[in-house]
């Protein structure tokens, strides 16, 4: 056992004025943490308003632009205010932990970045005040429909600079949390005995400072086009519209597993942890993990296969390779799994939800990864039925997973397991009933981005059960609003350790006072808490 | 690769990567856009990792008795002064908030953000270099980092 040489602190102010001046990591993993959770909300009230416009045939609710308003927003909200930050929020909170260190590398920075995440977004929310409302381009931004002539409305402006904004704060958290993990790792800490999450956070880092930059710049030069005279993505004027298709799916395919990566860690500590094992093939998991990230920037084309200008053997195989490390994570979990000593305490349940709802995505995204039944299945319901299988089914899932599995160590209080378990089954339930019928309205050419549709489609039954699962849906959150209500009520009553973890934040008092840890366990191996119970005598099943 | 580290290979890896599927996308389609793309994330990754060897040798240099530079990073984390709360941060970022809206409103709000932004980063600096100095105060001048 050492005992931390105790560094200098800065002291928290109280109260409000003390989360507004913070410098300190778990706060400002909480901050981002609710501002995130709150744009979820906000995008699910969107989600439900275009399920409530598509349930029959005919306009009833918004119109036609409103529709489109609806759906740029809540993909924008959900991708860039929701997923991402979510994710750099439970990191913030989890990663300095899980190496045995008391602070991020910068911390003024990493205040720096949750400010400006929040000011981008707010910005971005705004567009919903002025004259003409939001940004009705999709949350792709296609050129030219997004240039001054067709979109005239100030939304759109705020929508690129408020993205501009978020995109700067990932970049700078990014660059925090690699010097972090390279630069304030506990003795012992070597990267081949870092947790999975942060293996996970490490190369998600990576992803962030190569992809969002390209995001960045193609902003500024859509709003050079609309506002300084310049022709970028202007055909007319020697432009190239898929020039922004190229820029936009470098971040944007990227993006996407920004935001499945950070979970795929989240799932791997749960999985270990509620297995009473060892995580099955360590090294493969931090191949696989390179692996994808590396694959993923070579595919972002297979968005553009029907637009004939790229070369759609080339992104179909490099699409295709992408499915053979995430095989070997599916391997890795089931075989953590295998022979455990499993137990379904909430956190369990959501992580298994995971598995089967993500491979759902998986499998459907290889379908779609062949351009001859992409050119069928291009801008359908499947398709949208697919990457909602990844997001939620992979990314808001796991996001449940680790709420509930970190919460106590957050708060020092455990979730209403009661709550946990109805919510799970409204999800599965709901999530299967919005998005199931999806796959068969897309097979049979219901196009995404529509606001309405003849009765004579026969689409009608489908959508009223896809309008009754969002319901369902936005209804299971309800009892994780009453779980958290419930738990902040209590007095904290956890110890530093319910689930039985392995890792360093299971070291630390729940929640960590400030500094995170009064000692620290030799580190020897992947799972130092473990090796300590061990030593102590006590708890240690495997 | 096993000799250079974990850190480094992480970045050896993505170069290798991205350099070579740049040039083969190259040759299947001649198309410029994404073979910058592609390339520069090779290139990108190459300086990471070149950066991070440098750095990692230096510290392994200054690190007596450690076997590694993985091990020489774990050995130094630890006691240093983090810097106070204060409202830099959040003024930075309204402020750049201003000079964005004031991109899409006018520039009377960029110049106001603009000022705000440049207070803030001020006030940044001085609290990093008050810091800083009663750091250099309470310990050994050899040991002591700016907060930030």
């Amino acid at each position: 056992m050492s005992t931390i040489a105790a560094p200098v602190h800065g002291l928290e102010l109280p109260g409000l004025t003390g989360w507004l001046t913070t410098t300190d990591h778990k706060r400002i993993g909480i901050l981002y943490i609710t501002a995130a959770f709150a744009f979820f909300l906000v995008g699910g009230v969107l989600a439900e308003g275009m399920r409530a416009e598509l349930a029959a045939p005919g306009i009833q609710l918004v119109g036609e632009e409103g529709y489109d308003q609806l759906f740029t927003m809540h993909g924008t909200i959900m991708l860039l205010l929701f997923g991402t930050p979510m994710a750099i929020g439970l990191a913030n909170y989890v990663v300095p932990l899980q190496i045995g260190t008391d602070e991020m590398s910068f911390p003024r920075v990493n205040a720096l970045s949750f400010w400006m995440f929040l000011t981008g977004s707010l910005i971005v929310m705004s567009s919903f005040l002025v004259q003409g409302g939001p940004a009705a381009i999709g949350w792709t931004g296609y050129a030219p429909l997004s240039d001054v002539t067709y979109e005239p409305g100030i939304g759109v402006d705020l929508w690129i600079v408020g993205l501009i904004l978020t995109g700067l704060s990932a970049v700078i958290g990014a660059v925090n949390f690699i010097a972090t993990i390279y630069g304030r790792r506990t003795p012992g800490m070597t990267m081949f005995r870092m947790p999975i999450f942060t293996w996970n956070i490490l190369v998600t880092a990576l992803l962030i400072l190569f992809a969002f930059p390209v995001l960045t710049a193609a902003l500024a030069m859509l709003f050079i086009d609309r506002h300084l005279g310049g022709t970028f993505f202007q055909p007319s004027l020697g432009g190239s519209a898929v020039l922004w298709q190229h820029l936009f799916w470098f971040f944007g395919h990227p993006e996407v597993y920004i935001l499945i990566l950070p979970f795929f860690g989240v799932i791997t500590e749960i999985v270990s942890v509620f297995s009473r094992k060892p995580v099955f093939g360590y090294a493969a998991f931090v191949l696989a993990t390179i692996a994808i990230a590396s694959l993923s920037m070579s595919v972002w084309a297979h968005h553009m296969f029907t637009t004939g200008a790229v070369s759609n053997p080339f992104f179909s195989i490099a699409s295709f390779a992408i499915a053979v490390p995430t095989g070997i994570k599916f391997f890795n979990w089931i075989a953590t799994m295998w022979r455990g000593h499993l137990t379904f305490e909430t956190p369990m349940l959501w992580a298994v939800g995971f598995l089967y709802l993500f491979l759902l995505g998986g499998i459907t995204g290889i379908i779609v990864a062949s351009p001859a039944l992409d050119y069928h299945l291009q801008d359908t319901y499947f398709v949208v039925a697919h990457f909602h299988n990844t997001l939620i089914g992979g990314s808001v899932f796991a996001i449940f997973a680790g709420i509930y599995y970190w919460f106590p160590k957050m708060t020092g209080r455990r979730l209403s397991e009661t709550l946990g378990r109805i919510q799970f089954a409204l999800w599965v339930v709901g999530f299967t009933l919005t998005f199931l019928p999806q796959y068969e309205l897309g097979l049979l050419g219901m196009p995404r981005r529509i606001a309405d549709y003849a009765s004579a489609t026969g689409w009608t039954d489908l959508n009223v059960a896809s309008t009754v699962g969002a319901a369902i849906l936005g209804l299971g959150v309800v009892p994780f609003l009453v779980a958290v209500g419930e738990a902040l009520r209590r007095p904290p009553d956890q110890g530093p350790d319910p689930w039985g973890g392995a890792t360093l934040e299971w070291w630390a008092d729940s929640p960590p006072p400030p500094g995170n840890f009064r000692d620290l366990p030799p580190v020897r191996s992947v799972r130092p808490v473990f090796d300590a119970r061990l030593e102590a005598g006590g708890g240690a099943s495997t | 690769m096993r000799s250079l580290g974990p850190d480094v290979t992480l970045f050896a890896r993505m170069a290798a990567f991205g350099l070579i599927v740049g040039v083969v996308y190259w040759f299947l389609t001649y198309e410029v856009a994404g073979t910058v793309l592609l390339s520069t994330f090779g290139f990108a990754s190459a300086i990471a990792g070149i950066a991070v060897f440098v750095g990692s040798r230096r510290l392994r240099q200054t690190e007596m008795g450690t076997t590694s530079a993985d091990e020489a990073v774990a050995m130094t984390a630890g006691a240093e002064p983090l810097p106070r709360p204060g409202w830099a941060p959040l003024g930075i970022a309204l402020g750049l908030g201003g000079v964005a809206i004031g991109a899409a409103f006018g520039p009377w709000l960029a110049i106001a953000g603009a000022l705000l932004a440049i207070r803030s980063a001020k006030s940044w600096l001085d609290a990093a270099v008050r810091e800083t100095d009663e750091t250099r105060g309470r310990r050994d001048p050899t040991g002591s980092r700016p907060g930030d």
